[in-house]
């Protein structure tokens, strides 16, 4: 297990609270574990970036990689 | 001629120079809303010598605009956003040529409106007119400039530039599908600080002037994400996706025959859900019908002029709707779907019909 350090923007930020460390091997299993502790997550669409590149798949996670949940914003 | 003078400052500049600014001086740069970034962007491209810009917008100055849509002044609020710019821009610089569009995008116009120009920024404030500019760009290949904002964060990339692998990508690539709607809120529902457009905005400038010029690194095929609270910042490298397969328009003419509202999930069959502040600006509009189908003995009553026709006596009563465009509200938001179902059935194409999301109770809660 890898301890990621965890970044979110806009209203996903206002969900999490705060940045925040938790134990994953894997982009899909961090996403399970922060979907499990935060069910308001869910049913949004966000984009996961792995250490400053966006992902698609389901990614390997070494310990104090940063991941960062960004949603889309349309205020202009 | 080129007024020396008047960019000497720019021009003095190293890596930038008099060819630089010859190559300001014949770009055609479109800009899609004139609102809290289209201001920023407007007044930078104006100044710095821009050629040929065009302004896209159909809105009016409000008094809540002006907080941060600082090209306009308190003497501006009824006033045509496109016309109130094109006035303090062309006093701003007299030397180059502003175009005035004083229409909504669509796919309709959008096509033609594009094709004029050589680089697009978008500074539009909902998702619909933005994916229909991402899918117009990228089928067109035009330099697209986006950005948006957040309360106090903001994002900007450049999509469709080649990078250095000549790799190119679109907003889709960073957000393949719309959200849902209410899903994420925008600067009516959720507020916005006033600099945040000023920055976010001023970057798109940046931006613009780099992809004319060729100075520096344009932020083609990355994000940068700003938040103005920390001054947390990071920049995100944008893969392609594989883009093919998933039901987007690749041709012009799959582009025109595209409904935006409806792929936003803000249109279903044909009727459009407003939100509370939609509700606030729509509602005022010339040839604008707002009924309440509620019992005649619920409350609260709404503070503005409206027809009562409880939901069960529509059908006879549609005499007394005079105008095209008709707003249909309830308590909640349930009977009021059901009414402008009926209303559309029965009414048509012709007609605008759209309803209350929430109804008055959440007219209520937004406007306390």
């Amino acid at each position: 297990m890898a301890t990621i350090k965890i970044i979110s923007f806009g209203r996903l930020k206002e969900i999490l609270g705060s940045d925040l460390e938790l134990e994953a091997e894997n982009s899909d299993g961090l996403l399970n574990q922060l979907n499990e502790k935060f069910p308001q997550l869910k049913n949004l669409k966000l984009r996961i970036a792995v250490n400053q590149t966006i992902i698609s798949e389901n990614t390997d996670l070494k310990n104090n990689d940063v991941v960062a949940l960004m949603p889309p914003y349309s205020g202009g | 001629m080129l007024n020396l003078e008047r960019y000497d400052r720019q021009i003095k500049l190293q890596g930038f120079g008099i060819e630089a600014q010859e190559k300001l001086a014949s770009a055609k740069v479109l800009v899609i809303g004139a609102g809290g970034l289209g201001c920023p962007v407007l007044q930078y491209l104006t100044a710095a010598g821009v050629g040929n810009i065009g302004i896209v917008d159909d809105d009016r100055v409000s008094l809540s605009n002006l907080h941060r849509q600082i090209l306009y002044t308190t003497n501006d609020i009824g006033k045509l956003k496109t016309e109130a710019a094109f006035e303090r821009l062309s006093a701003m610089n007299p030397e180059i040529q502003i175009n005035v569009i004083s229409e909504r995008i669509s796919t309709k116009n959008a096509i033609q409106i594009l094709s004029d120009y050589d680089i697009v920024i978008d500074c539009t404030d909902n998702f619909p007119t933005r994916y229909l500019l991402d899918d117009a760009c990228r089928i067109l290949k035009k330099p697209l400039v986006f950005g948006a904002i957040y309360q106090y964060e903001g994002q900007v990339a450049v999509f469709n530039g080649e990078d250095n692998k000549g790799s190119s990508t679109h907003y889709r690539d960073l957000f393949p599908q719309p959200p849902k709607p209410g899903e994420v809120p925008d600067c009516n529902d959720a507020g916005v600080i006033g600099v945040l457009p000023g920055i976010i905005g001023t970057i798109q400038a940046t931006e613009a002037i780099k992809l004319i010029t060729g100075i520096g690194e344009p932020l083609i095929n990355r994000l940068i994400t700003i938040n103005v609270l920390d001054y947390q910042t990071a920049i995100f490298q944008i893969p392609p996706e594989n883009l093919i397969d998933k039901d987007i328009p690749s041709t012009i003419s799959e582009f025109e025959k595209m409904n935006y509202e409806l792929h936003c999930g803000i249109e279903h069959n044909g009727i459009k859900n407003i939100s509370p502040a939609e509700f606030n600006s729509i509602s005022k509009l010339p040839e604008t019908t707002i009924i309440d189908v509620r019992e005649i003995n619920e409350f609260p009553k709404l503070e503005i002029p409206y027809l009562s026709i409880p939901l069960s006596h529509l059908k006879e009563n549609l005499a007394q709707i005079q105008d095209r465009n008709v707003i249909v509200v309830c308590q909640s938001g349930k009977r009021s779907i059901l009414g402008a179902k009926i209303l559309k059935e029965i009414l048509g194409k012709e007609y605008k019909i759209s309803h209350l999301e929430g109804g008055i109770n959440n007219l209520i809660k937004a406007n306390e």
